[in-house]
């Protein structure tokens, strides 16, 4: 049996996604029968002395692995503290769940590097287009392993009977379609470009049948890489000031809903006749609400960007629609074209009648049994001595000393450096 | 009368309307990132910090900002219309710096309703009241939570009286109600420390004795500040005055994530004039001022007889705006 410190903040993150997912990863790993684990508590909140407890703790636990599964706060002030009480045992193995703010921590993961360099190192991300992004920064032959953040399948299944309530809820008729967003309205995630391709559909259309629903409050992140920074309640402005210059006819088909409990997401997803996601985060990794939609049997429209790009049954090819995103000069370019096809094609054809086909293959490669096994088939084989970052990591974190926008030239043009990290994250031409 | 309405309407309300139409479509706020290139944050008084996180930067097209970052008039030339995020102290302070300087500049300022007696009648023209509501807000008697917030410093909590009845209101809050305390500790923002006192002590004694039977727990500014969601949740706001701040950022924070404050009105006031979505939950109006007594001549005085030229600390002004607000 092996011995597992799970390490992760027991103060619930403000971002509403890795909650659930450290929530998730932690129940595959306790579902694991071969684990012995100890949970240990890394918040933002504690003190030096605090850590270096907290490091005590774990050293005197003597796990075979320590394994973090939160995001925030990094792991290395924890290392520092933990590694040199290793003085006669051997070091244990490192495990670190990467999550979609890796890029963002650039400066932290290279002081990491002296605290663990030679040690046993797992780096495991969430996507196969993850996975090509974060081997770049990976020194030959350390290389990342794949396990998907997973889904609860006792949460996220497909229940034929959710539908008609939640359909009598929005107040649909039997041929009214639904598109549904889920998630933070965010800037980066294209929430202005998803309302005006939807508005200009229903204008075009004159369709009575269609309609958005949004649910997630609005953020302030931005897209500071690109040099675009917001202040609380911009986004939000910009959109509502859109919403609210649209005739009332199509301000009526689309519908804010706040954030909600995730739990009610699965009559959403129900209810709805597919997902909408436009995202072209700088840190999108996976996509837990596609990964949930899809277990509840929603068929899903997503940017062909990063982790939701791992969204898709080649047996089951009609669940899916991935529109194509490019690097363009300044910006992540969606195609409009593929967006208004997307929602036409949506309009016009045929309910989707294989919803628990699609729950089942969900379910098999995002759900919690899945992780867990995965895992297991990782702890069974130990890595190659980490031995450092490669030189791709190395040049972009010695382009962040000298600005805030590593990706940006001075004529505000995205950087050679980005289009050659970032291409792990859009289809080869 | 009827005959002079016309004209009052004419040469003040229809031009406050354009130019906060105006103002409104072009969207430029003095907090906006693309800002900064004229704003030396520096400048900015060194109470400003001690005020996080009520001074922290939010948007919308009417230009939210403290007047007291006003540290240059030139920046008032940069948009027309600046909505007042000031308390009472600051907020008096301005207009008597700037006394001239308003007609000339031509700006048209939206301030809260517990400002305007500190306006001077001939400069009314220039100003309106902003207010907000949340439709769908839950009542105290109603909420399973309660954040409880003050600073802990006379200035923003009242004197012990103050306390005292502003607790009351508590009374109404069910008994199985969980209880949130977010109680900062901070000096008074506008000097006048006298080192060593008792309303940590007292304030927290205050609120044991008004919640004698809730589960009470404590919570620092990280712990609200990264929450996304107040669904459920009552700010109740400890301040029984609005001396220090009128435009709370922890309200916006509060209410913008679906929580509810204690006292913000729940409907759109009947004679908002303009309205607007701040966030998915809560509301921005325009309304003009209301008809009050100012009770700025008394301030005018003060300041000649003092010859002081920022008045912000100094304890017997700030004695004079207290009196004022009661």
């Amino acid at each position: 049996m092996l011995k597992v410190s799970c390490v992760f903040s027991f103060r619930a993150s403000s971002w509403v996604s890795c909650q659930k997912i450290v929530f998730n990863l932690l129940k595959a790993y306790e579902g694991n029968p071969s684990l012995k684990l100890t949970h240990h508590n890394l918040s933002r909140n504690l003190e030096a002395y605090e850590v270096k407890k907290l490091a005590q703790e774990i050293y005197d636990n003597n796990p075979e692995i320590v394994a973090f599964l939160d995001h925030l706060p990094h792991p290395r002030a924890l290392l520092a503290e933990l590694i040199p009480l290793y003085q006669s045992r051997p070091k244990p193995r490192i495990v670190f769940h990467v999550f979609g703010d890796f890029t963002l921590n650039l400066k932290q993961w290279r002081d990491t590097v002296d605290i663990v360099q030679g040690m046993s190192v797992e780096f495991i991300v969430a996507s196969e287009r993850q996975k090509l992004l974060i081997d770049q920064f990976l020194s030959y032959p350390q290389i990342a392993k794949i396990c998907p953040f997973p889904v609860d399948e006792s949460e996220f299944s497909y229940d034929e009977n959710l539908r008609k309530k939640q359909r009598q809820d929005w107040n649909l008729k039997a041929d009214d379609v639904a598109f549904v967003f889920t998630g933070r309205l965010s800037r980066q995630k294209r929430i202005h470009t998803l309302i005006k391709t939807f508005a200009n559909i229903v204008f075009e259309t004159k369709s009575q049948k269609a309609h958005l629903y949004l649910y997630g409050n609005p953020d302030s992140i931005g897209d500071p890489f690109m040099a675009k920074w917001e202040i609380e309640g911009e986004y939000f402005r910009k959109i509502n000031k859109l919403y609210r210059s649209l005739p009332q006819e199509i301000q009526d088909k689309i519908h804010f809903m706040g954030s909600v409990p995730n739990a009610e997401l699965k009559a959403v997803y129900h209810g709805a006749d597919a997902l909408v996601n436009l995202s072209v985060h700088n840190d999108e990794d996976y996509g837990m609400s596609v990964a949930e939609a899809q277990c509840s049997g929603l068929k899903t429209i997503t940017t062909d960007w990063g982790g939701l790009a791992s969204f898709r049954y080649p047996k089951l090819e009609k669940a899916t629609r991935f529109i194509p995103v490019r690097i363009g000069v300044r910006a992540k370019v969606i195609s409009l074209t593929a967006v208004t096809k997307a929602f036409m094609d949506h309009l016009s054809e045929d309910q989707f009648s294989q919803r628990h086909e699609l729950s089942t293959m969900a379910q098999k490669s995002f759900g919690v049994k899945t992780a867990k096994n995965i895992l297991i088939e990782i702890f069974n084989h130990p890595p190659a001595p980490f031995e450092g970052f490669s030189s791709t990591f190395n040049e972009l974190v010695e382009s962040l000393n000298f600005t805030y926008t590593p990706f940006l030239t001075d004529e505000r043009k995205i950087t050679p450096l980005y289009r050659k990290i970032y291409s792990a994250y859009v289809r080869p031409d | 009368m009827k005959e002079k309405l016309p004209l009052f309407t004419g040469k003040y309300i229809l031009p406050m309307y354009d130019q906060i139409k105006t103002q409104f479509k072009s969207g430029k706020a003095l907090v906006q990132k693309h800002s900064d290139g004229i704003i030396k944050r520096e400048l900015y008084p060194k109470f400003h910090l001690g005020m996080y996180p009520l001074s922290e930067d939010f948007y919308h097209e009417l230009n939210p900002y403290f007047l007291y970052q006003i540290y240059q008039s030139d920046l008032l030339a940069y948009t027309p219309v600046l909505t007042v995020k000031d308390g009472a102290v600051t907020f008096a302070n301005f207009l008597l710096q700037n006394l001239t300087r308003i007609p000339k500049r031509k700006n048209h300022f939206l301030i809260h309703k517990d400002l305007v007696r500190f306006v001077p009648d001939h400069l009314k023209s220039y100003f309106s009241q902003w207010s907000v509501h949340r439709p769908g807000a839950i009542k105290l008697n109603e909420t399973k939570k309660v954040l409880l917030f003050g600073f802990l410093c006379e200035q923003y909590l009242g004197h012990s009286g103050q306390r005292e009845k502003k607790l009351l209101e508590l009374k109404s809050l069910p008994k199985d109600a969980e209880v949130e305390i977010f109680l900062p500790i901070r000096q008074n923002p506008f000097g006048n420390d006298t080192g060593d006192n008792v309303i940590p002590h007292e304030t927290l004694e205050l609120i044991r004795r008004a919640l004698p039977t809730q589960k009470v727990s404590y919570v620092v500014s990280s712990q609200v500040m990264d929450r996304a969601q107040f669904t459920g949740t009552v700010l109740f706001d400890l301040s029984p005055d609005p001396f220090i701040i009128t435009d709370n950022y922890l309200h916006y924070h509060v209410a913008s994530r679906g929580g509810s404050i204690n006292g913000m009105a729940t409907e759109k006031p009947q004679d908002a004039v303009f309205s607007f979505e701040l966030s998915l939950h809560h509301w921005f109006n325009v309304q003009p001022l209301p008809s009050v007594t100012s009770c700025f001549p008394e301030l005018l005085f003060y300041h000649k007889q003092k010859r002081l030229p920022d008045l912000t600390l100094d304890f017997e002004f700030q004695s004079l705006i207290k009196r004022c607000l009661t």
